[in-house]
């Protein structure tokens, strides 16, 4: 095992394997800041480049691509409420706050080294759990997916603190929207109007894009000025500071990258979810609640944590069945054929070199990402200083591009715009707009399994009962939903003098 | 709340306009080569109705450079994803293209017939294609499930029929397999239900090495890697003289019909494409898929490449439309 980590690592330290892993690191940076583009199209346009390249080359341009994206994605989730690529806007939700408030270098230097370390400990999960990466991808069916998804969306609705009913509503909205196209399950079109466009359902990047971006350029226009606010209380804070940061919260470092380990191995429920999932459970955990989604460190560290520890997890289904967990994946998968890597049961045996090359070209990726945008701090944070004028229509534009290019659709943009609309009464009246992404992800999924698992029991419901994994999964989502409510018992009973100072992160 | 004063527009509309200008730069439309004398004189677009990474996605791409080698003069093959739809948003594009020889696309064939059926003929007609070729020799289904099974036999599958409904997972109404299983369970005698929803071929091949089903029906070259590392064991293969040792195939099991369940990969440009530019297009794609690098590339691949007799893309697509007007209300009934 051992020889082999060390094989796959020394592979990777040719020049030309190195010059191309550099120029994967360049592209996913570039193409993860800019919303709508990201891993998936990255690849898209890098992969006819590789054909005649040498397999180690790829997987290196490949890892170099896939390790960078989140980092770049991060950087405009933070100073523009723009997510790069649709699980960083989870990283919105408290990152633009912080830049609101001065903080920008803060929070960048933060998540970047959240990051980092995320993307280690994603790393380390794999190669763990890669030799019984088969027995994991078996053990998990219609079922269990379905359970996952059901804790998914309660998990996130009940930490909607204080404004459950809000979160509900636009949950809802969510999983109506969810539904909208052609279900493979049935084969019925649903609200389609006879549209291509709408065969495929409303797509996720085109409304995140619209929800968090535009609303956000729109909220802006209506008050003026520049993001951070007034320029005297603005706070160019340094690299140290964000990475002490990383390390005062170390829990929540850890918290996140297990949920984006797990997550991220699940095909289909993929980054989006592994990344708010991070977010709800660190609320959830956190002993002030409140203060998320106002500029709590936190609401970054945990989905960056979660984003970076999910790349390496997600290949665990693509190599060992061929089962791609995201579009970008699929990509990759295609990379693989085109170089004569069949993914499948025979991939983690014949190709072993080439794998473990692959993670370590990642996991350098990620590191190294990291490290060119805590060294970018000063400069980028300025961003926040621009004034509205200038930012909100360059923003805007990009943001259209970025929605047109995900598939060269105009419906994107059209979408973009409507929920751009849609995100900025969902700002001035204070909707959460968490359970809404959330649902539009989760609910096609919900649907799917829950039709294959009575499908596969003849419309038994016992089937959730049966199983050995559902059952684990059922006590575990209902342990983390009365989790709070145990934990205010115990506390009731044990008094207020006992009530520790600062405690678990 | 500050008033937008007119500078303030002009401003913005010239911050928008660079930005969009950069942004949008990348998009520009490539060199092209221009030589005087016939067809071709630029690009020629290869329309891929899927997204990127896909077989058919892989297929294209290899293909292209190889055609543009056995054109009479030196152009590009681009190929352009256009997904959307489940694949009938890049047909339809290919059907609405001009018919001048510089749209071509590939198509996967009966899956483009039950599109049609499915989406109410809204975008394309088949039939009126201008077919040029194939890319490799159309693959055949196999029936098979996974290793841990009380199944060794079609004989089995047929028992356990009488039971009880033998459930088998597939993707959706409008793919290749699902018809493949409606087909060919008439033909073998079986009572078959089916778990539908899975994402592609290896999600529901490992759904019934998993248990979720009790078999599967799978394009042979899907089911190659599985078998050779033991996760799966094949029944039976449809083909009329099975490429597996040891499993019978459609002869054997007396319904030479099930050979006609094929997934071809048909190359096709728009209705009223002149027959001379078609000529010059069927050529190229004739040399193109014996083309040594394409061969080589899927030896690599481990993909079993036979390139079709020349000249027969028209009785095949006439077999197949026969087939598929045959099978079409069985199908739709399920």
């Amino acid at each position: 095992m051992l020889d082999l980590w060390l094989s796959g690592f020394l592979s990777l330290f040719q020049v030309q394997q190195l010059a191309f892993l550099a120029l994967g690191m360049a592209v996913g940076l570039l193409f993860g800041a800019i919303p709508g583009l990201g891993g998936t199209t990255a690849l898209a346009l890098l992969v006819p480049m590789t054909y005649g390249l040498d397999s180690f080359s790829a997987l290196a341009l490949a890892g170099g691509v896939m390790g960078a994206v989140p980092m770049g994605g991060m950087i405009t989730a933070i100073l523009l409420n723009t997510p790069g690529t649709a699980p960083n806007a989870a990283t919105c939700l408290d990152g633009y706050p912080l830049a609101q408030q001065g903080k920008a270098g803060l929070a960048i230097g933060a998540g970047a080294s959240a990051n980092a370390l995320g993307g280690i400990i994603g790393t380390i999960s794999v190669l763990a759990v890669l030799p019984i990466a088969r027995e994991i991808v078996l053990l998990f069916g219609p079922p269990e997916f379905f359970l996952l998804v059901i804790s998914g969306l309660i998990i996130v609705a009940t930490t909607s603190q204080g404004k459950v009913l809000r979160g509900l509503l636009t949950g809802a909205f969510g999983l109506t929207l969810a539904f909208v196209g052609y279900s493979n399950v049935s084969g019925i079109e649903r609200f389609t109007m006879g549209n291509f466009y709408l065969w495929d359902g409303i797509r996720l990047v085109p409304s995140l894009i619209g929800l968090f971006a535009i609303a956000e350029m729109i909220n802006l226009s209506v008050k003026g000025g520049s993001i951070a606010g007034d320029a005297k209380n603005v706070k160019i804070t340094n690299m140290s500071q964000g990475l002490l940061e990383t390390f005062r919260h170390l829990g929540t470092v850890w918290r996140g990258s297990v949920i984006g380990t797990i997550v991220g191995a699940i095909p289909g429920i993929g980054g989006t979810v592994a990344s708010f999932l991070s977010y709800s459970m660190t609320v959830q955990a956190s002993k002030d609640p409140d203060s998320f989604g106002k500029g709590n460190i936190e609401g970054v560290i945990a989905p960056e944590a979660a984003i970076n520890a999910k790349d390496g997890s997600m290949l665990i289904p693509t190599l060992a069945f061929g089962i791609p967990g995201s579009a970008e994946m699929a990509v990759f998968l295609g990379l693989l054929v085109l170089h004569g890597m069949q993914p499948g049961p025979l991939m983690l045996v014949e190709h072993q070199v080439e794998i473990y090359s692959l993670i370590w070209a990642l996991t350098a990726s990620c590191v190294m990402a990291s490290f060119i945008g805590l060294a970018l701090v000063r400069p980028l944070a300025r961003v926040t200083l621009l004034d509205t004028r200038i930012l909100v229509p360059v923003v805007v534009s990009i943001a259209m591009v970025g929605s047109y290019s995900v598939d060269q659709t105009i419906e994107n943009v059209i979408v973009t715009s409507l929920f751009g609309m849609i995100g900025y009464f969902m700002i001035r009246y204070d909707y959460p707009r968490l359970p809404f992404v959330v649902a539009l992800v989760l609910g096609e999924g919900t649907e799917r399994y829950f039709h294959q698992s009575m499908l596969m029991s003849d419309g038994n419901w016992m089937i959730f009962f049966e199983r050995r994994i559902c059952l684990i999964l059922i006590a575990s989502t209902a342990f983390l939903v009365f989790l709070p409510s145990i934990r205010a018992v115990f506390r009731k009973l044990r008094g207020t003098s006992r009530t520790a100072p600062g405690g678990r992160s | 709340m500050t008033i937008l004063t007119r500078r303030d527009f002009v401003v913005a509309s010239g911050a928008a306009g660079l930005a969009l200008a950069a942004a949008a730069g990348g998009a520009a439309p490539r060199a092209n080569a221009a030589v005087a004398g016939a067809y071709p004189q630029r690009n020629i677009s290869f329309i891929i109705p899927y997204g990127p990474g896909g077989g058919f996605d892989n297929f294209a791409r290899v293909v292209s450079p190889a055609i543009e080698r056995h054109l009479p003069n030196p152009v590009n093959v681009i190929p352009r994803n256009v997904a959307g739809g489940g694949g009938g948003r890049g047909i339809t594009q290919l059907f609405r293209a001009r018919p001048d020889g510089y749209t071509i696309g590939i198509l996967n064939i009966p899956g483009a017939f039950f599109l049609q059926e499915r989406q109410g003929g809204r975008g394309f007609r088949v039939a009126e294609f201008t077919w040029l070729g194939t890319v490799s020799r159309g693959e055949n289904y196999a029936l098979a499930v996974g290793a841990d099974s009380p199944l060794h036999s079609i004989a089995d599958v047929q028992a356990l029929s009488r039971q009880r409904p033998v459930k088998f997972t597939c993707t959706g109404p409008e793919g290749t397999a699902y018809s493949a299983a409606i087909i060919s369970s008439e033909l073998l005698g079986i009572d078959v239900q089916l778990i539908t929803g899975y994402r592609s071929s290896s999600d529901y091949i490992v759904a019934a090495i998993r248990g979720d089903g009790d078999a599967v029906l799978a394009t042979l070259s899907t089911l190659k890697p599985f078998m050779e590392s033991g996760t799966v064991r094949i029944l039976a293969s449809f083909e009329s003289e099975s490429s597996v040792p040891g499993i019978p195939d459609a002869t054997a099991l007396g319904q030479p019909e099930l050979s006609q369940i094929v997934v071809e990969r048909m190359v096709a440009a728009p209705p009223g494409v002149p027959d001379d530019i078609k000529n010059i297009l069927v050529h190229a794609l004739e040399q193109a898929v014996r083309d040594p690098e394409v061969i080589a590339w899927a030896e690599d691949a481990g993909i079993d490449w036979h390139p079709d007799p020349p000249g027969s893309v028209d009785g095949i697509i006439r077999d197949q439309a026969a087939f598929f007007e045959k099978w079409k209300s069985r199908i739709s009934q399920s």
